[in-house]
């Protein structure tokens, strides 16, 4: 995909993450977008654009609401990272690995921005109840990564 | 040089890496600063995000309107039966502006001023929303170029919600009092005598202690702010839920609730000094 286009797409996410997904919480939960669309370029695509652009994302989305600046860029870039290595070995178009791989992802960033977070900062939120709300956090962003796959398989440099 | 031709990907990404590590030690000493840089950015989002919040706000109207139409209805009715009875207290109320202009005069001779006459009021709307759960923070659409600065007050209708963190030219980031870094002293609005300080957690819970664990509080008790502190007095911050005696400090340790639902927020009024 065109690195600019791709950047577009980021830049429309992030905006939408930030103004119109609050509308769509489910018990106060929202789809990750920027998160949704690491996974897809990262996982789908033979190019570290993907997570280089979660990480200049991840650096706005901290800029705009964090404490620290850099975690939530640091995180979606080791998540880009990981699957670029982990697309080489397996099979990527079923829907039970992408799942496996949502759920991995969602994880991977929620307790590792808690966890980064928690060593900074005083935190009151505990690890119980960042995982608490996960099952719902990984449903939405699945729903949303299948949606984004859909529209990605028409792309250029998409492989599966 | 060509071996690294080869990686470029590899090469960018380490790159990339080492500006995330370098920024994130560069923001761990200025915890909550986003410097320069950062205002800038925020500033061209803060440009982008308000007509796009707009935007989502009144497609959410639309869809509330459909889906509500009957409890909409009801509502109106009911707004319009408020509004006679409002009316007609209104006529009451005249009669009695003229004591009230008297017992203002008395204020200020005794200056002993509230903060409707001493802040600069300015109105915003709530541009972008913190998405994690850690935090309380978002973005209003008003900034310096609207008297705004840093560590102003922000409340709305229901309550206090916390005061400016960051400010730009057209935009102004706002941590909420149910963020776990904001404390606020508190007297209870039945008996202003029962004094005491609350923090957030960010999950819309307060809780904090009373200074004299001999007085009495109820549960249902609703906290205002003393005047003590960055905020004036009177400004309702929530109701008491829970109330437990430390059993090591006796200290009277309580719960609450804040008045203001903060991941609903769409307009707020910011008090400036």
């Amino acid at each position: 995909m065109k690195e600019f286009k791709l950047f577009v797409i980021f830049l429309l996410c992030f905006l939408l993450q930030s103004t119109v997904m609050q509308h769509f919480s489910v018990l106060g939960v929202s789809p990750n977008l920027i998160l949704v669309l690491t996974i897809v370029t990262s996982f789908f695509f033979e190019n570290y654009n993907g997570l280089i652009l979660g990480a200049f994302f991840g650096i706005m989305q901290d800029i705009s609401f964090g404490q620290v600046i850099g975690f939530s860029g640091l995180i979606y870039m080791c998540i880009g990272m990981g699957l670029q290595f982990l697309r080489l070995s397996v099979y990527r178009d079923n829907k039970i690995t992408l799942f496996f791989v949502t759920a991995l992802g969602s994880a991977i960033y929620a307790l590792m921005l808690w966890g980064l977070n928690f060593l900074a900062l005083p935190l009151s939120y505990s690890a119980g109840e960042v995982l608490m709300s996960l099952p719902v956090s990984i449903l939405w962003n699945y729903v949303c990564l299948l949606v984004a796959v859909h529209f990605a398989r028409k792309a250029e440099g998409f492989t599966v | 040089m060509n071996r690294l031709r080869g990686h470029r990907g590899l090469v960018v990404t380490i790159c990339v890496f080492i500006v995330v590590c370098v920024i994130i030690l560069f923001s761990l000493s200025n915890i909550g600063s986003i410097g320069g840089a950062g205002k800038a950015a925020q500033s061209g989002a803060a440009a982008v995000e308000s007509p796009v919040a707009s935007a989502g706000n009144g497609i959410s109207d639309f869809f509330y309107g459909l889906t509500h139409f009957g409890s909409i209805q009801e509502e109106n009715e009911r707004l319009k039966a408020e509004i006679s009875d409002l009316e007609s207290q209104l006529t009451d109320a005249k009669l009695s502006s003229e004591q009230f202009t008297e017992l203002r005069n008395m204020q200020n001779e005794l200056n002993t001023a509230t903060y409707d006459d001493s802040y600069d009021v300015v109105t915003a709307s709530v541009t972008a929303y913190d998405e994690s759960q850690f935090f309380d923070i978002f973005t209003v659409n008003a900034g310096t170029s609207d008297g705004v600065d840093k560590g102003d007050i922000v409340v709305n209708s229901d309550g206090l919600i916390g005061h400016v963190t960051e400010v730009g030219k057209n935009w102004a980031k706002v941590t909420g009092i149910s963020d776990s870094d904001t404390s606020v002293s508190f007297m209870l609005l039945r008996d202003p005598e029962v004094i005491g300080v609350i923090s957030g957690d960010a999950k819309n819970h307060l809780q904090g202690y009373v200074f004299d664990e001999t007085k009495s509080v109820l549960e249902g008790d609703t906290m205002v702010t003393t005047g003590m502190g960055a905020y004036p007095a009177g400004i309702r911050i929530g109701k008491i839920t829970d109330i437990s005696i430390d059993s090591g400090t006796e200290a009277k340790t309580v719960k609450g609730e804040s008045t203001v639902n903060f991941k609903s927020l769409r307009f707020v009024t910011i008090l400036s000094k």
